[in-house]
């Protein structure tokens, strides 16, 4: 549990924070946070520097994103996510939407992605639930 | 000339051409009656002298058998006298034949003169051998008379004939000629016509053709034709104005419900989320403070107080929404400089006050009237953005202009001010309700601009943001009318 990779993409500062202290409960220490999709898709795709820069700690194995973002939002970074996953090496990399909307379209619409796993809403994320996320997604990688 | 005349016409040259024709064919076989009675004339004058021979032959002193005959005989120059009309006189007159009728005249006075004979043998007063010698004298003259009538009757028939015939064959080619150029007339007109309105001219100079060149019933039929689809283009088109604006109101109603939809979501959404974190900021607070991490546990009350000083704008923000949707204020005079000095100590921080943030011009003759309430809420909205949101990167001193000018029958009410401005592909999104442009600055509740806009709405002005040279400018423009109309 301690050396999984996990990356928030959230505008807001609060929900990294919460998310952040739910996570390191559970134990997870290797957290990185981008207040954007486009900072976002910008870190992962500068690759090998990232690579050599952050060692054991990238590339993220579980990404929780918001989709309401200002500049690129969830649904804009799942879109270039899906181009640059077979160019580099995130073919294990899954996404948990982490989203206050609770808009069945957005479900919906998320879910059709291969590589997304979960839709999560925020206030309602126990740290069982969250446990039970990242375990699945462990055991499926 | 009218089509129907022209028919008319071709009707009364037919009708001529037939009665001439009857009037021809009775005056002939008037001729053969007339040869007819003659010949009966003739069985009597032999009947006639029979009877005289008889009488001769006995004694007898009866002469109603004789009476009779002359009766009988004198019948016929009688029916031809009577079938005799003013025509005929006229005819015979020019043809010189008219004295067959007195020949007829001569027939009956020599009938009558032989009755008046037989009655004065009756009375005694004439012999016997003188009455005979009377009746044998005047079967003479009828057997005279009956020869001397045969001829002018058959002049007369030989001329109607050589004047009938070649008349009335003058008169049917006459007759065929003129039906065919009247014929060929009315249809050329409709050809014409048929050709006018397929060559496709423009509808002005084609109805200023129309009435040039085609009259009579084709130009009334033309121009009621024209009255008719006039009148059924203009109901289709009032038909089609009222289609185009059932189809904008119930757009503009969809787009009202759409809002209002999407006004309940971004809200309520709005409402949940500082809700939601502030309930695990205060379950952390209560793991912080039972393993004794006092600093974290101040920490999350400081962020609790954050997302509840959130709500409260919020909050403030959909109750002054709504309040500009119900609210109906006076129109009152209003002194821009007073109502932005309330403001600059209301919502600005010390520094700002002190720089001079604001800075007012107004350039109007007379007084600014309004709904007060409302411009005091537009002028809060803009300058508190645009205090929050200055631009510190830039070299000049952040600064707000506020200008009041008038133009033409409205006032022009204008903020500019150099801050961070809007992006540039968000502009269409800046009156929208729940829109934060520059969230890592200033949480906002996202409600500033909708309820500008909502405001200028109700004072029936427009607004309209531009970015400028300096940063961004929003121009209000407020109707006088509004208010002259309700005051």
């Amino acid at each position: 549990m301690k050396n999984i990779n996990v990356l928030i993409v959230d505008d807001s500062e609060l929900d990294r924070y919460i998310l952040r202290r739910q996570l390191t409960a559970l134990g997870v220490q290797n957290i990185e946070e981008k207040d954007d999709g486009s900072s976002a898709l910008a870190y992962l795709k500068d690759y090998d520097s990232n690579y050599q820069l952050f060692p054991g700690k990238f590339p993220p194995i579980i990404i929780f994103l918001d989709i309401n973002m200002p500049k690129v939002n969830g649904f804009d970074f799942l879109d270039e996510f899906a181009k640059i996953r077979k160019q580099f090496d995130f073919g294990s990399c899954v996404v948990a939407m982490y989203s206050s909307s609770e808009r069945s379209e957005d479900k919906e619409r998320a879910l059709k992605y291969e590589f997304v796993s979960r839709y999560l809403v925020k206030g309602e994320i126990t740290e069982l639930c969250l446990d039970e996320t990242i375990q699945a997604i462990i055991k499926s990688n | 000339m009218k089509i129907s005349s022209k028919l008319m016409l071709i009707v009364m040259l037919t009708v001529f051409e037939i009665s001439i024709t009857l009037l021809a064919v009775v005056e002939i076989s008037k001729g053969a009656k007339f040869h007819q009675l003659n010949s009966l004339h003739f069985k009597y004058i032999v009947q006639y002298s029979d009877v005289i021979a008889e009488f001769e032959a006995s004694a007898s002193k009866d002469v109603s058998a004789l009476q009779n005959v002359i009766i009988n005989m004198r019948q016929q120059p009688i029916e031809c006298v009577e079938t005799v009309n003013w025509l005929n006189v006229f005819v015979m007159k020019q043809i010189n034949t008219f004295h067959a009728v007195d020949i007829c005249r001569k027939d009956i006075d020599d009938a009558n003169n032989i009755l008046l004979t037989l009655a004065s043998y009756e009375a005694g007063e004439i012999s016997r051998e003188i009455l005979i010698a009377q009746l044998r004298q005047s079967a003479r003259v009828f057997n005279q008379n009956s020869a001397l009538f045969e001829k002018p009757i058959t002049d007369t028939v030989a001329f109607i004939m050589r004047v009938a015939i070649p008349f009335l064959v003058a008169i049917s080619l006459f007759n065929i000629l003129f039906i065919s150029y009247m014929s060929k007339n009315i249809s050329g007109s409709i050809r014409n016509t048929i050709r006018l309105l397929k060559n496709g001219k423009r509808e002005k100079s084609l109805i200023d053709d129309i009435d040039s060149n085609v009259s009579g019933e084709l130009k009334t039929l033309l121009n009621v034709a024209q009255e008719r689809l006039a009148h059924e283009i203009l109901v289709s088109e009032i038909n089609q104005k009222l289609e185009t604006l059932v189809e904008q109101r119930t757009q503009s109603l969809t787009r009202a419900n759409e809002e209002l939809a999407q006004f309940a979501y971004r809200a309520s959404h709005d409402l949940k989320s500082p809700l939601t974190s502030s309930k695990l900021l205060t379950q952390f607070i209560i793991e912080d403070i039972e393993s004794g991490n006092l600093k974290s546990a101040a920490n999350d009350a400081n962020k609790i107080y954050g997302q509840m000083e959130k709500l409260e704008k919020l909050v403030v923000g959909i109750l002054s929404l709504t309040e500009a949707d119900v609210t109906d204020e006076k129109v009152e005079s209003i002194h821009l400089e007073t109502i932005i000095d309330e403001i600059r100590l209301r919502l600005l921080e010390p520094q700002s006050i002190a720089s001079g943030f604001i800075r007012c011009t107004t350039d109007i003759k007379s007084e600014f009237k309004s709904e007060k309430v409302r411009i005091v809420q537009i002028l809060e909205n803009l300058l508190s953005n645009s205090d929050k949101y200055k631009d510190n990167a830039k070299k000049e001193t952040p600064f707000v202009n506020v200008t009041l000018t008038e133009v033409q029958d409205s006032y022009q009410l204008v903020v500019e001010d150099n801050g961070l401005g809007i992006p540039a592909n968000r502009h269409d999104e800046v009156f929208h309700m729940f829109k934060r442009f520059h969230p890592a600055i200033s949480s906002g509740s996202g409600l500033g601009l909708a309820i500008v806009k909502k405001h200028v709405s109700f004072l029936k002005g427009q607004i309209d943001m531009k970015s400028s040279a300096l940063g961004t400018v929003f121009t209000i423009t407020l109707p006088k009318e509004k208010f002259n109309e309700e005051h």
